[in-house]
């Protein structure tokens, strides 16, 4: 069957002259079904941000392969923007534009049928509850509506699939919980939703299928029951633990 | 190219700056307060300079046999011919100290010599003394009226035939228009100015559009819309570009202002005129030239990690760019010569053209496509820095400031080089005692390329043996090396020919720079040890040595080898030994690149140097030869290079 | 006070300076690199263009010249710089730039003056050309060279001698060393210069200190510790006048270095010989000038700059001070203006007019006190209206939006908005 997401052997190696080599990531295959929330579970510099980027395009793979809906990120990298949204706590907002702007800016610019875009806003904010400062500068909100404007805009153009990575790094628990629920919407309309935390919590609650990423590897990738028979352990962190703490090899 | 993107993208940008109310305050209403202020100031200030130095009564002395006659000149001539000059004479024991004590302002000393009849009548002032040398001016204006009103009296009184003003009169008349003379003046200025404007006024938003961007994250949150790289690069470009215009053409209103508020006075005589196709071939040239300017601000904007970077290289950036702006300025100079080629000095030199009403058509379209090609090609590099990835993902730099070494040395051998440059370029001129021959050369050989080189082996840690590539070669390179150096030595005297057909040297400074340098009385060993052995030694160290260490595993050896060469050429100063030197530079790079070791280069660079004296010194004339010779002697060289090739070093990155 | 505490805390906002690029690019690496290379670049776009007019003759036609006049001719080709060629159409080669100037003799006859064999001369030339515009020039002192050879050898013949005819040599003598001479054009350059780069070197550090501290957020760490917030700040003030002081200083020595490198090639023999060198006696005077200016234009930015939230803010709150400073000191630095104890009161502009000065060899002591205290006065001042801003706690929070004006506005005039 073809998976909206595949990646295959993706490797990122950066550079450095005094050190040589780094491979931040380092031939990673994976796949995500229709509808489902694929985690990625890894500690600090384990290689799920830049994973994330190459999915995005915004890093270009060192060798390897990655496609989101057959679209190539190498070949066809706007063709993958176009049908993704990615967010992140580095993709910040305009701050001089309105909220509402920047729904419209955002699905405009990634080429939502125009003659649609006004009815797609008006939804957005009622949807996300930003109808009441939908007319405010971002620069004047607060973390917990910028945050709301932020998920808004990453779904402006309706994308079949959704990157979140460490989506509520930096949010109170209201407003993190909020963010949690909204991904579960997202994912019951049919989203497709590669998600990457070092929460476990977060990961135990949200998602379908787990990837243990560390070292720049995918240490192992189940259903979190899958992983619980494989580890014999109970919480995820404990399991996390028993992966991550073997060396790499 | 989505053209629909594009659009969208642009308004975008300049919606953002529009709501950026600080920005439009600083970039708008600051400088148009701000003109007006300096120009009322500079014009008070320099009415009260006039005022005063009319006002001042001028204190002098008399001296001298003549005396007499000379105050009598003065007393008939003061009035009426020079208002407002306020002569008085005092008497003072000793003039020359009176004038140095400030007690009187000039003096005039008057002798006879008996062998002449004339006698000779001197003011003396002091030149850094403002009053002391306006008032010997007007002085000498006085003088020098009285002397003809004398003349004429005199010949009139004998019965001459004319007056002096009706011998001869010469009536120059210029067939210039009024618009043309008007059109050489602002021609000189115009384009400065525009690159002035234009250069402030987009840096305002350049500054803001992708470092701001980068700084606030917002960067990233457009990288990953569908929007391509390229578009995003242009619409900024775009949006740089048409601020730019915008405030340009409000400074300019501006200005319009102020000349129709006399507080700029226009000379007299000052018309402009513009028809149609003048106006057309402005847009040809100004366009691109904005372009350009917002494509540079742009690139600066994306090199930079912040704002406050990006700040930081602007100012630099912006003083580079006003001089060749300035190249109109510079007499005599035209469009059809090598200045088409440099950017910004074309424009400047056929925009006076075109304003004189002499426009030079077919130059006017090569300037136009230069530019353009800069500014595309300064557009891809912005669009291509988007991509770098250390800008998107920081983290993984610096490491090598931390540990020190060779890994840092990389890094900064390019400002060692810079520094040891300005202090080449500086130094002698401020140094009196280094400025002799032998002592320059100690002084730039030994301190500043082999002591810095060996310098920066010690601080960096570096390996001897590897940065400054000593190791041994085959007996067939060191052939190669001896053919090498008449050959290598006539190629570039036929280099430093073709250069000069394109950038004449001026014969003056070529034989001033000989004459001057050079002691005549100098036995002949030392002349050699100072200008072959010393150089050779010392600059390959530097250059072959620790600069190709440093540099070699940024290029690929053909860069390298343009690289260094061209770097060695710069340390030669003056214009016309650039080109040949790095010529030079660059076959002595090859050769360090292809044997793996310095010494056939320092032999070459000996040899070509030796070989240079001994032609000097025993007349041989290579400008004689026919470009046949030079031919055999690249046919020779070629040899030695192939032989070279053949034996390369497996250690040299040659493929 | 605790100097100690000031002690420590000035050595670590020192240090920290030196390792941020944008404050030792701007105070060390520009002055050092930058003024060497634009100098060059001038004098390489110099020999460039002295290169391109080496053969610049001035291509010339002369026309009915009066056979009595030929030696005339010679005048005008004694002149190595003048070419005498033949042109069919004139007019139109000038038009074209492959001619001159074409100089037409016509005989006068007009009864004015009976002088036998007199003519004028009708020089015709493009002034909008260099070229041709030179070439007039060479020829009016051609002509003017064989008029008064004329007049000479006629007067004769009317018993007036060349000697009675000239009356005098008139000579003009500058008794100034080429030293005093650039002493004179330093003394123009060198204060206006030290102002502008006393006011680029406090620039950064000043908003570095406070707003780049708010955006890293240390500020409230250092705020937090157990010395008090009027010796942080004195620790910073004194820091960003070292800053401002040095970089003043570095770009002083830089550009006077890379000007007499540029300058003395060019001095021609005839002219003075300029020698851009500043007298060792005023070098006390230009650092306690250079001392107290930076002081006073620290604690300006300071107090503009401790308001700011982010460092565009901080930029354009004091770039407004920083204009202020130089407006006055712009229009007012001609080179007529004299120091008067009136000028010594005035702020800055004393301090410009006493280094000028002092680098021409005028040591004036009492306008030098009377200087000296009156920019004194202005850095208590200063740190006066600092003490006040200090007391106020909400200013440490970073409140007015980052603006002064609102501060002063909302605080000490006690206005709501």
């Amino acid at each position: 069957m073809s998976y909206p997401v595949l990646v295959r052997g993706l490797t990122k190696t950066f550079y450095d002259e005094s050190r040589g080599e780094i491979r931040a990531v380092d031939g990673i295959d994976f796949e995500c079904g229709e509808g489902e929330i694929f985690g990625l579970l890894g500690a600090n510099g384990a290689g799920k941000t830049t994973t994330l980027r190459m999915l995005s395009t915004i890093l270009t793979p060192t060798s390897g392969s990655a496609a989101i809906l057959n679209h190539d990120v190498v070949r066809d990298p706007e063709g993958v923007r176009k049908h993704l949204g990615f967010y992140s706590a580095g993709t910040a907002l305009y701050p001089r534009l309105t909220a509402r702007e920047t729904i419209e800016f955002f699905a405009r610019i990634n080429q939502y049928p125009s003659s649609r875009v006004p009815e797609r806003v008006r939804y957005l904010v009622d949807r996300f509850g930003i109808s009441k400062y939908a007319d405010v500068r971002v620069e004047k909100l607060s973390t917990g509506m910028k945050q709301k404007v932020s998920l808004a805009r990453t779904v402006a153009h309706d994308p079949p699939i959704i990157i979140f990575d460490e989506p509520t790094v930096g949010l109170d628990v209201l407003n993190a919980l909020e963010a949690q629920q909204t991904i579960k919407e997202l994912r019951d309309e049919g989203k497709t939703i590669i998600f990457s935390t070092h929460i476990m919590s977060e990961a135990e609650r949200l998602c379908d299928r787990i990837a243990i990423i560390h070292g720049g590897r995918i240490l192992d990738c189940d259903t979190l029951a899958g992983l619980r028979e494989k580890t014999g352990k109970h919480y995820l962190e404990d399991i996390f633990v028993q992966y991550a703490g073997r060396p790499a090899e | 190219m989505n053209w629909g993107t594009l659009r969208l993208l642009y308004i975008h940008e300049l919606k953002m700056l529009l709501r950026a109310r600080r920005t439009v305050v600083m970039s708008i209403v600051v400088p148009a307060l701000i003109m007006p202020i300096v120009l009322v100031g500079s014009k008070y200030s320099t009415d009260r300079r006039a005022r005063a130095l009319a006002e001042t009564t001028y204190r002098y002395v008399v001296t001298g046999p003549e005396a007499g006659r000379v105050r009598g000149l003065i007393r008939d001539n003061v009035d009426g011919t020079l208002p407002q000059f306020l002569p008085e004479e005092t008497s003072a024991a000793d003039p020359a100290r009176s004038l140095e004590n400030g007690l009187i302002h000039f003096y005039i000393q008057t002798s006879r010599n008996p062998a002449d009849a004339v006698p000779v009548v001197q003011i003396v002032f002091r030149g850094d003394r403002d009053v002391s040398r306006n008032g010997s001016e007007r002085m000498s204006d006085l003088l020098r009226r009285a002397r003809r009103n004398q003349a004429d009296v005199l010949l009139a009184a004998r019965g001459f035939p004319a007056g002096p003003n009706q011998v001869f009169p010469v009536e120059p008349e210029s067939i210039a228009s009024a618009a043309q003379v008007t059109g050489s003046d602002v021609g000189r200025f115009l384009t400065v100015i525009l690159v002035m404007l234009m250069f402030t006024g987009g840096s305002i938003v350049a500054m803001d559009i992708i470092a701001g961007e980068k700084e606030r994250g917002t960067l990233e949150t457009l990288l990953t819309t569908a929007a391509g790289r390229a578009e995003i690069v242009t619409a900024k470009q775009l949006a740089i570009t048409s601020v730019g215009i915008f405030i340009a053409l409000i400074q300019a209103l501006n200005f319009l202002i102020y000349i129709r508020f006399r507080l700029i006075e226009l000379p007299a005589g000052f018309a402009i005129e513009l028809p149609l196709v003048s106006i057309l071939n402005l847009l040809l040239l100004f366009l691109p030239l904005a372009a350009a300017i917002a494509a540079v601000l742009l690139m600066l904007s994306a090199y930079a990690k912040t704002y406050k970077e990006a700040q930081l290289y602007f100012f630099p950036v912006y003083l580079l760019g006003l001089v060749p702006a300035l190249a109109a300025v510079l007499p005599g100079i035209r469009s059809r010569s090598a200045i088409a080629l440099v950017p910004i000095a074309n424009v400047s030199v056929a925009v006076r053209e075109i304003l004189m009403g002499r426009p030079d058509q077919p130059m006017i379209f090569v300037t136009f496509g230069v530019m353009a090609v800069t500014g595309i090609w300064l557009m891809r590099t912005s669009a291509r820095m988007l991509t770098r990835e250390d800008i998107i993902a920081p983290g993984h730099f610096e490491a090598e400031t931390l540990l020190g070494g060779p890994g840092l040395f990389r890094k900064r051998v390019l400002r060692w080089f810079a520094l040891m440059w300005a202090v080449i370029f500086a130094v002698a001129a401020n140094i009196p005692q280094l400025s002799t021959f032998r002592a320059q050369l100690l002084f730039n050989e030994v301190v500043v390329f082999a002591g810095a080189s060996l310098l920066m082996i010690k601080v960096y840690r570096l390996n001897i043996r590897e940065a400054l590539s000593l190791r041994s070669v085959r007996p067939a390179v060191w052939l190669a090396a001896l053919i090498a150096i008449p050959a290598g030595h006539v190629m570039s005297f036929a280099v430093f020919r073709l250069v000069n057909t394109v950038i004449p040297a001026p014969q003056q400074l070529l034989e001033q720079f000989s004459r001057d340098f050079i002691p005549k009385d100098m036995p002949a060993w030392e002349l050699y040890f100072f200008l072959a052995v010393l150089p050779a030694i010392c600059e390959e160290i530097g250059f072959r040595g620790v600069l190709l260490y440093g540099l070699r595993r940024k290029l690929k050896p053909v860069e390298l080898a343009l690289a260094v060469g061209l770097i060695f050429g710069m340390f030669h100063i003056t214009l016309f030994r650039i080109v040949p030197t790095a010529f030079m530079g660059v076959i002595l790079t090859a050769v360090a690149v292809m044997t793996g070791s310095i010494f056939p280069g320092i032999l070459i660079h000996m040899g070509n140097n030796a070989f240079a004296v001994w032609a000097a010194d025993s007349g041989l004339a290579l400008q004689s030869l026919r470009w046949s010779d030079y031919g055999a002697a690249a046919l020779i060289f070629a040899l030695a290079m192939w032989i070279m090739w053949r034996t390369r070093a497996s250690s040299s990155g040659c493929p | 006070m605790n100097w100690k505490d000031i002690r420590v805390l000035y050595v670590r906002e020192v240090v920290s300076a030196m390792r941020e690029r944008t404050i030792v690019t701007n105070s060390i690496l520009i002055p050092l690199l930058l003024y060497p290379l634009l100098i060059w670049l001038m004098y390489t776009g110099f020999s460039f263009v002295s290169g391109q007019n080496e053969e610049l003759t001035s291509r010339v036609m002369l026309k009915n010249l009066p056979a009595f006049h030929d030696a005339l001719r010679s005048t005008i080709q004694s002149e190595g710089s003048i070419v005498i060629v033949a042109a069919a159409d004139p007019a139109a080669d000038i038009r074209t730039g492959s001619l001159d100037a074409l100089i037409e003799f016509v005989p006068v006859n007009d009864g004015a003056s009976t002088l036998e064999n007199n003519f004028r001369a009708r020089i015709t030339y493009d002034e909008s050309r260099d070229r041709s515009d030179q070439a007039r020039g060479r020829l009016i002192e051609s002509v003017s060279k064989y008029r008064q050879d004329f007049i000479e050898r006629q007067a004769l013949r009317f018993g007036v001698s060349g000697a009675e005819l000239q009356g005098f040599l008139l000579e003009s003598e500058n008794v100034s060393s080429g030293r005093q001479m650039g002493q004179f054009v330093l003394g123009l350059l060198i204060p206006i210069l030290l102002i502008v780069m006393l006011s680029v070197g406090g620039f950064y550090p000043a908003i570095d200190s406070t707003a780049g501290e708010r955006e890293n957020s240390t500020w409230e760490t250092i705020m937090s510790t157990a010395t008090s917030r009027s010796n942080v700040m004195m620790a910073k003030y004194l820091y960003v006048a070292t800053m401002s002081f040095v970089a003043g200083l570095l770009n002083l020595v830089a550009m006077i270095f890379s000007m007499s490198s540029l300058l003395g090639p060019l001095t021609r023999p005839g002219m003075p010989n300029f020698t851009f060198r500043i007298p060792m006696e005023s070098v006390p005077v230009i650092v306690a000038g250079a001392a107290f200016l930076s002081l006073f234009i620290a604690a300006g930015m300071m107090i503009l700059a401790s308001f700011a939230r982010t460092y565009k803010e901080g930029q354009s709150m004091i770039a407004p001070f920083h204009i202020a400073l130089m407006l006055p000191v712009l229009f007012l630095q001609g080179p007529g203006i004299q120091f008067t104890p009136g000028l010594a009161m005035i702020p800055v502009l004393n301090v410009v007019v006493m280094i000028r000065e002092a680098i021409q060899g005028v040591y004036r002591w009492p306008l030098i006190g009377i200087t000296l205290a009156v920019e004194l006065l202005c850095i208590l001042g200063a740190l006066r209206v600092a003490t006040m801003v200090l007391r106020h706690e909400d200013f440490v929070m970073g409140t007015y939006s980052g603006s002064f004006g609102r501060f002063a506005r909302e605080r000490l005039l006690g206005r709501k908005p």
